[in-house]
């Protein structure tokens, strides 16, 4: 599994890990520095529900991680585990350690969660446009974080904007409340503001399902480039997206982590006979 | 196609109605007509309890009729006006409204002359204090006094009920202790008025020993109002989808920030309703003030800045909904329009609160944000 | 993404970046402080909830504390205004009195006095009082105190007192302030709340349902909104209205058109005016659990050929039953909880209504006409505390009763 794909981790260990972390059997190789997120032996439990079986995972800097599986395997849960958005879930439990560039997420107190929080963009599935205006939606973030100088506002809300391929759609009504707009259009911008608060870490969760299919490539295209400055991970129900786009990929079913590697092999030479079959559709 | 016949003995008409048909409308007929009466059953004494009220207080009254009368109307022109500019109607139709906007004040006037007795002297029957045992003057007293009452109470419970909303629902952890307390809060609100009034005189009246007073009164009447306005803000918040709340929080938005920003401002207003809502209330109630600080009889200066504030804190206090109960069943001799009077009085401050509560709502409705 | 290449996640806060001059306004400002003192409001928030807690509690508290030395027995006590007296002449001559000081002055006065001579009166009080053995007062103030409590000392005294439950529940005698043997039975009054009680519920609620039918089911666009207003209007008028309309409107009318009644305000007033106050309720809520009702289920209905009554009768009803029965349950709440109305409006007697024109007296009543005459800490305050357990708990049953059938139905819905 997973532990045997271990050949293109290679670096120091994390100076500043904190030493009461426990290391994990085959995760104590050498850790790359390139390293962005890093999953040790991370289990997450809803009551006595078990969402994801313990696993190790890593997600290399400047990359598409590409997370494929059917529904309830765990995808989502897996994300919110990352920005700690699971804290809001009383019965959620997670035990190993997540780490964001190097650093345990668990072991972050007070206000610099919500710095975390803001190192990564988070996109979800369903639409969510805030009752506030299109402008207000995309510099709601960089607000909270003090910034209120309007023209660098401006400024960045039109990046994002055009990163999300909205803008040409919304330019002339910015003022427009963002829940008024169609649906498709509230999932861009819910992209623009998970940029707007200009994260190192973007996560994309079945972002394409309210949008159409011509709009879909070109964002695609957006990911392809904002990859030189960004660490994206998609999950996906849809395989090819995740092949077109993602330079790793991982599958998980049933809460489980089956295996990941990189992009080509999963979908050519799996390990498993299950990604095979899920990979070319003869799933169940 | 046009040989579908569906009935054989009218050849001519397909759609001719069966004799079946007929029955059955009429029976919808029926139930429709029983059903409304029974609407009426309960609309029509309504409107005419309340029009016996406002007829048999008119001696008093009548001159305030007749201003409300004429400023609805007054209110009513330059809305037809902005109506008329808006739709860019011709302005022959613009002067035909306004003439008859005069017209019906005029009326109004006419008949308030002729129907009411108009001699009886302007808006004595607010602005003075009872006098010789209730039988003449007016209610300012009780009615600064239910002022003062509403507006304490209101400064007590407003901000500690909407605040124990926000708690309660963006903030308490969901355990077994957060869930009786909501259990318990949404049944005080149907406890009847004289348990509080019984609380109030155990914990306020003898145990912080307040004594019978404005405060003892007015923390009694909060402690009432209390959990419907906790109940009411937390309905308003949680018509805020959580969706909202949890984009914020993925972008690092702290959980005040979120409610700051975003969860009051689009639940301020069905909050304040519900707070409109309970103030319409407080003026009402009876039973609660009647041991911890309404006073049946208190003279009070007649003008300047103290007939306004009359009552000190520690002091008791007469208020209009017990002065009715006084003037209706413990004191001879009270002229009839009096105590009419007092009652239309009452409902008129109870119902106008209550409308404004409503209109507040039909707004809100009319401006959905998502 | 200026801030990509940097490697910790602080230096990614943008909150690092200075903003221009020029836009430091006032909401820059706010937001920064409001912001900055974000554990000032949210500490707020969670005092407000917590004071709010403690008040919740506190109602449960003190009705039950201050009812519950009738219930479980109090202890012999003699009360004086020692303490209240010496304050005022104290404040009157400008000198202090310590709490210690206090103690000791009602310890000496208590026991010049003869427990067995006080047992009744109020105003009874010995002929000279001397306060002796105090520390830290001079004569005269010794002399001061001792002349005002020999001229105004009030000597109280709690008789030892114990309900009996089932006298209490089932004695119709209610004699509160006798001297000799006061009898404290509230079953005429229960009686009281009983049949005012059944009575307007027989009026309002095949009223309350026919109204809650025509409003969602009849009545279309404006007519419904009016309807809805009127009827919320209505649930506003204050209690005290509904008795001031019972007693001076309805009394009279009641009295002129039937010959054998004795007076206006009796038991079928009293159940008039409470269907009209507790209709609101009904209505509203049953409207709402009609409206619950899926319109599939009115379409399956009209395609069987099933008229509207019908639908209404063997569709809605069944359908919306848990809906009513919790709309007429908390109607019942209401009519048992009135106050005002009733006080004003049936009459006053207590006794067992035999017909609909009997005056009545209720539970509630009781209390509103009773209290303001009583003592703190005396059996007859004891007592109505007691009664006040009851409706308390009459409340709360139905509440709960009413709260868990609507919540069967949810859950009827989802599974
Ligand atoms: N808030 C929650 N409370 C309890 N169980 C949850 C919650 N969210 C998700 N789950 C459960 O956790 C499992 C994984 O869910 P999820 O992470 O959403 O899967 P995916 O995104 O792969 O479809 C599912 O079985 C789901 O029912
Ligand atoms: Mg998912």
């Amino acid at each position: 599994m997973n532990q045997n794909e271990t050949t293109q981790l290679t670096g120091d260990l994390a100076t500043d890990a904190p030493a009461a972390v426990k290391v994990h059997h085959e995760s104590s190789l050498p850790i790359s520095s390139d390293i962005h997120i890093s999953f040790d032996n991370v289990s997450v439990k809803y009551g006595s529900d078990v969402a994801l079986q313990p696993f190790d995972m890593q997600i290399k800097r400047n990359e598409i991680f590409g997370i494929i599986g059917p529904a309830n395997a765990g995808k989502t849960t897996l994300l919110k585990s990352i920005n700690r958005t699971l804290d809001f879930i009383p019965s959620a439990k997670v035990s190993g350690s997540v780490k964001v560039n190097g650093q345990d997420v668990s072991a972050i107190r007070g206000r610099r969660v919500h710095q975390l929080r803001r190192h990564i963009g988070m996109v979800f599935p369903l639409p969510v446009g805030l009752p506030l205006s299109v402008y207000e939606n995309v510099a709601y973030a960089p607000r909270r974080a003090g910034m209120h100088d309007r023209r660098v506002l401006d400024e960045l809300v039109e990046k994002c904007l055009r990163q999300a391929m909205l803008w040409d759609e919304v330019k002339d009504r910015l003022d427009m409340l963002g829940t008024k707009l169609s649906g498709g259009q509230q999932q861009r911008l819910t992209i623009a503001r998970a940029l707007s608060h200009q994260p190192e870490i973007l996560c994309l969760d079945e972002f394409s399902i309210a949008i159409d299919p011509v709009t879909t490539m070109k964002i695609e295209d957006v990911l392809l480039e904002l990859k030189q400055e960004l660490t994206i991970v998609l999950v996906t129900n849809l395989v090819q997206q995740a092949r077109r786009l993602a330079d790793n990929t991982a599958f998980f079913n049933k809460s489980e982590l089956i295996e990941f590697g990189p992009t080509e092999k999963i979908f050519s030479e799996p390990e498993q006979q299950i990604t095979l079959d899920y990979v070319m559709g003869d799933f169940g | 196609m046009a040989n579908v016949n569906l009935n054989p003995n009218d050849g001519n008409n397909p759609f001719a109605r069966t004799p079946q048909e007929i029955k059955r409308k009429r029976i919808e007929l029926g139930a429709q007509f029983t059903f409304l009466m029974m609407t009426m059953a309960l609309v029509i004494p309504m409107l005419w309890i309340m029009w016996d009220l406002a007829y048999r207080a008119s001696d008093v009254l009548s001159y305030t009729y007749m201003v409300i009368g004429v400023g609805c109307v007054g209110l009513l022109i330059p809305y037809f006006l902005i109506e008329a500019a808006k739709r860019n109607e011709h302005k022959r139709k613009l002067f035909m409204g306004l003439a008859i906007a005069i017209l019906a004040g005029i009326s109004i006037w006419i008949v308030c002359i002729t129907v009411f007795n108009m001699d009886n002297g302007g808006f004595d029957f607010l602005t003075l204090n009872p006098k010789k045992r209730m039988t003449a003057g007016g209610v300012w007293a009780p009615l600064i006094g239910t002022f003062l009452l509403v507006l304490l109470s209101l400064v007590i419970s407003a901000p500690i009920g909407i605040l124990a909303g926000v708690y309660l629902s963006e903030f308490a952890n969901d355990n077994w202790f957060t869930r009786i307390i909501n259990l318990a809060v949404v049944n005080l609100a149907g406890v009847p008025s004289i348990v509080h009034g019984l609380f109030g005189v155990g914990a306020f009246v003898y145990f912080m020993d307040m004594g019978r007073s404005l405060l003892a009164a007015s923390s009694t009447v909060a402690v009432m109002t209390l959990p419907v306005i906790i109940t009411s803000t937390k309905e308003a918040l949680t018509s805020v989808p959580q969706s909202f709340r949890a984009a914020c929080w993925n972008m690092g938005a702290t959980k005040w920030q979120t409610i700051r920003t975003l969860v009051l401002p689009n639940s301020i207003n069905g909050i304040l309703t519900g707070v409109i809502l309970q103030v319409a209330r407080a003026a009402g109630e009876t039973a609660p003030i009647l041991f911890t600080g309404a006073l049946y009889y208190k003279k009070i200066a007649d003008t300047g800045f103290d007939s306004f504030v009359p009552y000190g804190l520690e002091d008791r206090f007469m208020a209009l909904s017990y002065h009715l109960f006084t003037v209706a069943t413990q004191v001879q001799d009270v002229p009839e329009s009096f105590q009419f009077g007092t009652a239309v009085v009452l409902i008129g401050m109870v119902l106008m609160v209550n409308s404004i509560s409503i209109g507040f709502r039909i707004y809100l409705r009319a401006r959905k944000r998502w | 993404m200026e801030s990509t290449t940097t490697q910790s996640p602080k230096s990614t806060d943008s909150g690092s970046k200075p903003p221009g001059e020029s836009q430091r306004g006032f909401r820059y400002y706010s937001n920064v402080i409001v912001d900055k003192f974000e554990w000032l409001f949210v500490g707020f928030i969670y005092l407000c909830g917590w004071s709010a807690i403690l008040f919740v509690l506190a109602i449960f508290a003190f009705v039950f504390v201050e009812g519950a030395p009738a219930i479980f027995g109090n202890s012999d006590k003699i009360t004086t205004n020692t303490q209240k007296a010496v304050k005022e002449i104290s404040e009157q001559h400008g000198f202090d009195v310590s709490d210690s000081q206090l103690d000791q002055i009602s310890a000496v006065v208590l026991k010049q006095l003869d427990p067995d001579k006080y047992h009744t009166a109020n105003d009874d009080h010995p002929k000279e009082v001397f306060v002796t053995d105090v520390d830290g007062l001079t004569a005269i103030q010794k002399q001061w105190i001792s002349d005002r409590l020999t001229s105004d000392l009030r000597i109280g005294r709690i008789k030892p007192f114990k309900l009996n439950p089932t006298d209490f529940a089932s004695n119709e005698k209610w004699v509160p302030e006798s001297a000799k043997k006061p009898q404290f039975g509230i079953f005429a009054m229960l009686m009281g709340t009983l049949s005012v009680t059944i009575l307007s519920m027989l009026i309002a609620v095949p009223l309350g349902l026919g109204a809650a039918v025509y409003v969602s089911e009849f009545a279309g666009g404006k007519t419904r909104e009016t309807l809805k207003v009127l009827i919320e209007l209505l649930a506003a008028i204050p209690s005290v209205v509904w008795g001031f309309v019972g007693y001076m409107i309805l009394g009279p009318i009641l009295l002129d058109s039937f010959d054998s009644a004795v007076v206006g305000i009796n038991l079928l007033n009293g159940g008039i005016i409470l269907a009209l106050m507790s209709v609101p309720v009904i209505v509203s809520m049953s409207e709402d659990a009609l409206r619950a009702v899926p319109d599939s289920y009115r379409e399956a209905a009209m395609a069987l050929g099933a008229n509207r009554i019908e639908m209404v009768f063997k569709v809605l009803f069944p359908a919306a039953k848990h809906g009513l029965l919790a709309a007429v349950l908390l109607g019942v709440g209401r009519a048992i909880g009135e106050t005002m109305a009733v006080l004003m409006c049936t009459g006053h007697a207590v006794q067992i209504p035999e017909g609909l024109l009997d005056p009545v007296r209720t539970l509630t009543a009781t209390i509103a006409a009773e209290l303001g005459e009583t003592a703190p800490g005396d059996e007859h305050y004891l007592v109505l505390f007691v009664i006040g357990i009851v409706l308390f708990t009459f409340a709360f049953l139905i509440n709960i009763i009413a709260d868990v059938i609507v919540k069967g139905i949810r859950t009827e819905q989802h599974g």
